[in-house]
């Protein structure tokens, strides 16, 4: 009876305690930080002789620190060690696929991380010359963020020349080239990655700009709708609703407005990447404090 | 021929010893946990979870035979030695060289039964993982037994190197920290070598650490040299010249650490 | 006649410390011990005895001179085919059972296998370990590994048992036990050698001894001849008539040692026994008891320590007032 009862009430205040705080602990979130690595030589000697493990260790840690801060905390990643990090993992394993995959997955909507994000997907070609997906990512981001098809056709030949899968790029390339369709190619590209991830925060945020352009491509589809009856560019997109051609102007899912430009094409004034309301202020908070 | 039946019947003793130790058979144990694992920590990959399963499995078990071989070396050599337990068997009518050989091989009969124990618990993993993969790539076997190999290659040279520290050591936990240097060494010696070699350091080395650095690169084993994991990892072709050398390396450092084990055992004063 | 143990001018000395201090254990030590004897090897702590042992089972090597088994140098390990040896504090694999640990120091001794389990078996039984056979050494408490050290010791039916202080670890039974195994083997001609400070074995097992002081050796030679020297002086008691008076009687001028109602003890020498005995009983007494003067082993080992020893000066730490 008196063993019972030394069991019984310490597990009861146990059992308390955990109702009680863990909501409260919930609610005040340390800030989630990404780790700065040591230099790589260091981590290929700690590893000992475990190279590949400590790459994908390094690989996970990104990955459900990616997850915890953008789809469950809503709080703007910290791009730039992330990078750091996927490059110090693919340093210690150059055959990381998953690195590589993350590393398009995070950067490749970042205009200004594309050379350097390129450069990272160059040192997995090296390393998985018989794997299409890097050219492809690599063409893929010369086209869509640096705008430079030449380069982005010599890539897209190189994936194509080693995928099995000839449809897919003959479909793509035929859009890229021929339609000079950028939203329509954008869109085959982003289902096709999508397709190939089971990542729920890359994921999302991938599905987001799939969204975003699937909304571009619908409104400039019924641009060319009105130029065919009207024979005229409407003056901006409400004209086209007033006509009748659509119901409404669809909402930006990354919360911008869109807008029609001159040459016909459909653009957002959220310029496509993600705002973070609070973040910034709650993170200044964080550091006054 | 008695020499041959004495270091067989010290080895099967060492063995009893190595198999009855509850810190081995715990660390087995959580080698069998820690690989039937594997399912859980490849579902994590996004795009290569066989690759991952069977980066986990074998690193695992190298990580375990070392750690079991660095602890038979402390509690079946350096401990004996010690606790005067090997007294018995040092009074009988054998050479010291038998004991030595003997002890030697117990701890590679060890080392093959805890090879073969996590091998056949990481093939499973590695099966029960590829079952649950669709379009799973083919997995080289041969390269994953040659991953083993050297596994258990570099167990045995890290055996013989914990003998040799306890032939002068006179005290169990210096043979343990000693050879647990090895092993840290031995892993980094190509990484810094291959560091000198790309000339990134030039300007921070003096000529004497870089003298320093190569001389240590070629006296401390390259333990490198036996990782095959990547081969099995990727599924990379392995040439057989250079497989023939690797084993026949870590054969040869494992053979010259016995031999001085030997020598140095001979004029050795027991505690 | 071949010795069981002979050591020619053995030395062991040790450099200690970070100058090499050179500490020495043993010092040109010169031993002979005969077949079929039981010899005691005597000396306080850190005497030698130990060292000289294992220099002996070759566990340490000597810095000097050589030591031969039944004329087997000691650096071959066949020295040690003809002999059983006990340590101080015996140690086995302790993950062994004691079965397993006979099978195996049975095969180091090139024994069959049907000889070693009928050994085994015997030996158990005669250090009442029979049931704890297949029991892993482990769970033994200390006496049952010293019991079970002898069963090791005497497993090859050695002709040679090397035995270092077997007697300090035991209980009063396990003494006995000792004892009279001893006594057993010395009856089947089997040499003894044993390294001890426990004084009464030493007077009823040893027929020689030989007398360590720091690393010297002070004397070898007969127990009797150490206890009790040549023209030594006897202890006579002797009962007188209640009347008598010592200082009336013939025996006043020897040296009395004391008395005790009508028992007075004197000491006299060995040539005056026949005529005291004589002239005890012409004044009515009788003999009590008649028993050579003993030397205390204590008394021996005092007086050889307070020798000359040319280099103990370095040892003896100097008080300064």
């Amino acid at each position: 009876m008196k063993q019972l009862a030394c069991l019984a009430i310490p597990i009861g205040l146990l059992v308390w305690l955990l109702v009680t705080f863990s909501p409260l602990y919930k609610n005040t979130l340390e800030p989630l930080r990404f780790p700065t690595y040591p230099p790589t030589i260091a981590l290929e000697i700690m590893s000992l002789g475990n190279r590949e493990l400590v790459s994908t260790f390094i690989f996970y840690n990104a990955q459900f620190y990616f997850g915890e801060k953008y789809a469950w905390r809503q709080e703007a990643p910290e791009y730039q060690r992330l990078f750091v990090a996927l490059d110090k993992a693919t340093d210690l394993d150059p055959r990381n696929m998953d690195c590589y995959y993350l590393a398009q997955g995070l950067f490749s909507d970042i205009t200004p991380a594309i050379p350097v994000l390129n450069r990272l997907l160059e040192k997995g070609m090296r390393a998985r010359p018989t794997d299409w997906y890097l050219p492809f990512f690599i063409g893929a981001n010369y086209y869509f963020q640096l705008k430079d098809p030449v380069n982005a056709a010599e890539y897209m030949q190189k994936a194509a020349e080693i995928s099995p899968d000839k449809d897919f790029f003959a479909s793509l390339s035929a859009r890229m080239l021929y339609q000079g369709n950028q939203t329509e190619a954008a869109i085959a590209y982003l289902k096709a990655f999508i397709k190939q991830t089971n990542n729920p925060a890359i994921r999302a945020k991938l599905t987001l700009r799939l969204h975003s352009l699937q909304a571009i491509a619908f409104l400039e589809h019924s641009v060319a709708d009105f130029i065919k009856a009207k024979g005229r560019l409407p003056h901006n997109l409400e004209e086209v609703v007033h006509a009748g051609l659509i119901d409404a102007i669809p909402a930006d899912p990354y919360g911008g407005t869109f807008y029609l430009e001159n040459s016909g094409r459909v653009y957002t004034t959220s310029k496509l990447t993600e705002t973070w309301k609070d973040h910034d202020k709650r993170h200044q908070d964080q550091q006054s404090r | 021929m008695h020499a041959f039946a004495a270091i067989w019947a010290i080895g099967i003793a060492t063995m009893k010893g190595g198999l009855r130790d509850r810190l081995i058979q715990s660390l087995l144990l959580a080698g069998f946990f820690f690989l039937f694992s594997t399912m859980v920590f490849s579902s994590f990959s996004m795009r290569q979870p066989m690759e991952v399963a069977i980066n986990y499995s074998l690193a695992t078990v190298q990580i375990l035979a070392v750690l079991i071989t660095l602890f038979l070396g402390l509690n079946l050599l350096s401990r004996e030695i010690e606790s005067r337990a090997g007294h018995g068997v040092l009074t009988q009518p054998l050479s010291r060289s038998a004991y030595v050989l003997g002890k030697f091989f117990g701890l590679m009969l060890l080392c093959c039964i805890v090879v073969a124990f996590l091998a056949l618990c990481a093939v499973i993993g590695v099966l029960l993982v590829r079952a649950g993969t669709p379009n799973a790539p083919l997995i080289l076997w041969e390269n994953f037994g040659l991953s083993l190999m050297g596994i258990l290659l570099i167990s045995l040279l890290l055996g013989a190197a914990s003998l040799l520290f306890c032939a002068v050591a006179t005290s169990a936990i210096l043979p343990f920290l000693a050879t647990i240097a090895i092993w840290v060494i031995g892993n980094s010696t190509q990484t810094v070598k291959n560091y000198l070699d790309a000339n990134i350091a030039d300007q921070a080395m003096t000529p004497q650490l870089k003298a320093i650095i190569t001389g240590a690169y070629y006296v401390f084993p390259n333990l490198s040299l036996l990782d095959f994991k990547v081969y099995a990892i990727y599924g990379l072709p392995l040439a057989a010249a250079q497989v023939g050398f690797a084993l026949t390396y870590g054969l040869a450092y494992t053979i010259v650490l016995l031999t001085l084990a030997t020598r140095l055992f001979q004029t050795r004063d027991m505690l | 006649m071949t010795s069981a143990i002979k050591t020619s001018n053995l030395g062991k000395w040790y450099k200690k410390g970070v100058r090499g201090q050179k500490i020495e254990a043993l010092v040109d030590l010169n031993l002979e011990v005969r077949e079929g004897e039981v010899f005691g090897f005597i000396g306080g702590n850190g005497a030698g005895k130990s060292t000289t042992i294992k220099i002996l089972m070759g566990l340490n090597r000597p810095t000097a001179g050589q030591a031969f088994i039944f004329d087997t140098r000691i650096d071959d390990p066949a020295a040690r085919d003809r002999v059983g040896y006990l340590s101080e504090h015996p140690q086995f694999y302790d993950f062994l059972t004691p079965l397993e640990l006979f099978r195996l120091m049975g095969t180091l001794r090139r024994m069959e296998g049907k000889r070693i389990h009928q050994r085994a078996d015997e030996l158990l039984h005669l250090v009442a370990l029979a049931d704890a056979s297949n029991r892993r050494i482990k769970g033994f408490s200390k006496g049952m590994v010293q019991r079970l050290g002898i069963a090791v010791a005497l497993l090859g039916d050695p002709e040679l048992l090397i035995l270092d202080e077997p007697m300090s670890g035991l209980d009063p039974l396990g003494r006995h036990l000792v004892a009279n195994i001893i006594r057993e083997l010395q009856q089947q001609g089997k040499t003894i050698f044993f390294s001890t400070h426990i004084i009464p074995d030493i007077e009823t097992l040893c027929d020689r001894v030989g007398i360590l002081v720091r690393g010297h050796q002070k004397y070898a030679g007969s127990i009797h001849e150490a206890l009790y020297p040549q023209g030594s002086r006897f202890e006579i008691t002797v009962r007188m008539p209640e009347q008598w008076k010592v200082e009336q009687s013939s025996f006043a001028r020897k040296p009395l040692l004391w008395q005790k109602n009508v028992l007075y003890r004197f000491e006299i020498e060995e040539t005056e026994i026949a005529a005291t005995v004589q002239a005890v009983m012409d004044q009515g007494g009788s003999v009590a008891t008649l028993e050579p003067k003993r030397r205390s082993l204590e008394e021996l080992f005092l007086q050889l320590s307070e020798d000359s020893v040319p280099n103990l000066g370095d040892a003896v730490p100097t008080t300064v007032s």
